[in-house]
C-alpha cells in the first residue's frame, strides 16, 4: 500500500505542476495579449 | 523513497540544471535524461541511482508542461505516438533482457584496463549512434536544397506493408502500421539498451524516417517522451531511487526554461532547428566519451 502511495505521489508531483505551470503561463499570455490590444484601442 | 540531504548550493545548482534541460525540452522534444542524470552525478554529486530516478521526474514534469503548450498549438500527433510507443514498450524490453545477457560476458581489456562489457558495450553503441545522427543532419543541412514549405516524404512512406493508415498531420499521410510499431520496437531496444528516454533518438527519426516538419517532430516527441517517463517513474519509484526535495527544484527550473524553449522553437525555422538539434546530439556524444574516459583512465 506504501509503494502505491509513493508511485501517486511522484506521478501527482511532476505531472501536477507542468499543467500548473503551464496553465499559469497561458494565463499570463492571455492576459498580456489583452492588455496590448487594450492599449490599442485606446491609442486609436 | 530516496533520502538526499539537498543543500542550498545544491537546490541553486538543481535550480539552473532543471532550467538548462527545460529549454532543451522546450525546443526539440527530448527528455534530455542523456545530459541530466551524468551532470547531477558528476556537478552536485547525486548517487547514480537517485540521479536517474529523479531525473525521470524532471522529464515528466517538464513533458507534460511541454505537451500542454503543444496540444494548445495543434502540433501533437498523438495517433502516431501511441503507435510508436506501443513497440517502444515491447522493445525496452528487449533492450534490458540484452543488457542483462551482457552481464554475463564478464570483463573486457580496453587499453590494459579490464572492464565490464555491461558498462562498456552499450557506450560504444551510443557513440556511434550519435555519430550517424549528427552524420545525417549535417550530410542533410549541407545538400538540402528544397525549399522550407516543399512536401516532405520520410523512407517509412516508401515502405508497402500493410496495414496502413492515415496520420493526417503528415504531408504524405499514409503509412504503414508495422513501420511504425516496429521502429518503436528498435528505438525501445535502444532506449533499454542504452538506458536512456529516446527523445534524442526520436526527434531526428521523426524527422527523417516518418517525414514530419521540425516543429511537429519535436511536439510529437514530447508526447512519446511523456508516455515513456511515465513508465520510467512508475518503475523506479518503488525501487527508492527518487528523491522529492531533489525534484522540486528541478522542477521549477525545468518548467520555467520550456516556457523559454517552446518560444525559441516557435521563432525558428524549421532548418535551424535541425542545425540546432546537432548541438544536442553532440552535446549527448562530449558526455558519453567522457563517461568512457573515465572508466578507462
Amino acid at each position: 500500500m506504501r509503494i502505491f502511495w509513493n508511485v501517486l505521489f511522484a506521478l501527482v508531483i511532476p505531472i501536477g505542476w507542468g499543467v500548473l505551470s503551464s496553465w499559469f503561463f497561458d494565463y499570463l499570455r492571455t492576459r498580456r495579449g489583452k492588455k496590448q490590444d487594450c492599449n490599442e484601442g485606446n491609442n486609436v | 523513497m530516496a533520502v538526499f540531504h539537498v543543500t542550498p548550493l545544491i537546490f541553486i545548482g538543481a535550480l539552473v540544471l532543471g532550467s538548462g534541460i527545460g529549454v532543451l525540452t522546450g525546443l526539440f522534444g527530448v527528455g534530455g535524461g542523456f545530459l541530466v542524470t551524468p551532470l547531477l552525478n558528476i556537478l552536485l554529486g547525486v548517487p547514480m541511482s537517485i540521479a536517474v530516478g529523479t531525473g525521470s521526474l524532471l522529464t515528466l514534469g517538464t513533458s507534460t508542461a511541454g505537451l500542454y503548450r503543444r496540444h494548445k498549438e495543434h502540433l501533437v500527433d498523438y495517433k502516431l505516438a501511441i503507435v510508436m510507443f506501443g513497440g517502444n514498450l515491447v522493445g525496452v524490453r528487449l533492450g534490458d533482457s540484452l543488457l542483462q545477457s551482457l552481464k554475463g560476458l564478464g570483463e573486457i581489456a580496453i587499453g590494459g584496463t579490464f572492464l565490464d562489457a555491461v558498462d562498456i558495450i552499450p557506450k560504444f553503441v551510443f557513440i556511434v549512434l550519435l555519430a550517424a545522427i549528427t552524420g545525417w543532419i549535417l550530410y542533410d543541412t549541407l545538400h538540402n536544397t528544397a525549399q522550407e514549405d516543399a512536401p516532405v516524404t520520410g523512407i517509412f512512406g516508401k515502405i508497402r506493408i500493410p496495414p496502413y493508415t492515415n496520420f493526417e498531420t503528415l504531408d504524405h499521410p499514409r503509412m504503414s502500421i508495422a513501420a511504425i510499431s516496429y521502429f518503436g520496437v528498435l528505438v525501445g531496444f535502444l532506449t533499454g539498451l542504452l538506458g536512456i528516454g529516446g527523445g534524442v533518438i526520436m526527434m531526428p527519426a521523426l524527422l527523417y524516417l516518418v517525414g514530419m516538419r521540425p516543429h511537429r517532430s519535436s511536439a510529437t516527441s514530447l508526447a512519446i517522451v511523456f508516455l515513456s517517463s511515465l513508465v520510467a517513474v512508475i518503475s523506479k519509484v518503488p525501487q527508492g531511487d527518487t528523491s522529492i526535495p531533489l525534484a522540486i527544484p528541478l522542477l521549477l527550473g525545468g518548467t520555467f526554461g520550456l516556457q523559454f524553449g517552446v518560444s525559441i522553437c516557435n521563432k525558428t525555422s524549421g532548418s535551424n532547428l535541425k542545425k540546432y538539434f546537432v548541438g544536442v546530439v553532440v552535446a549527448a556524444m562530449v558526455v558519453v566519451i567522457y563517461n568512457v574516459i573515465s572508466l578507462v583512465f
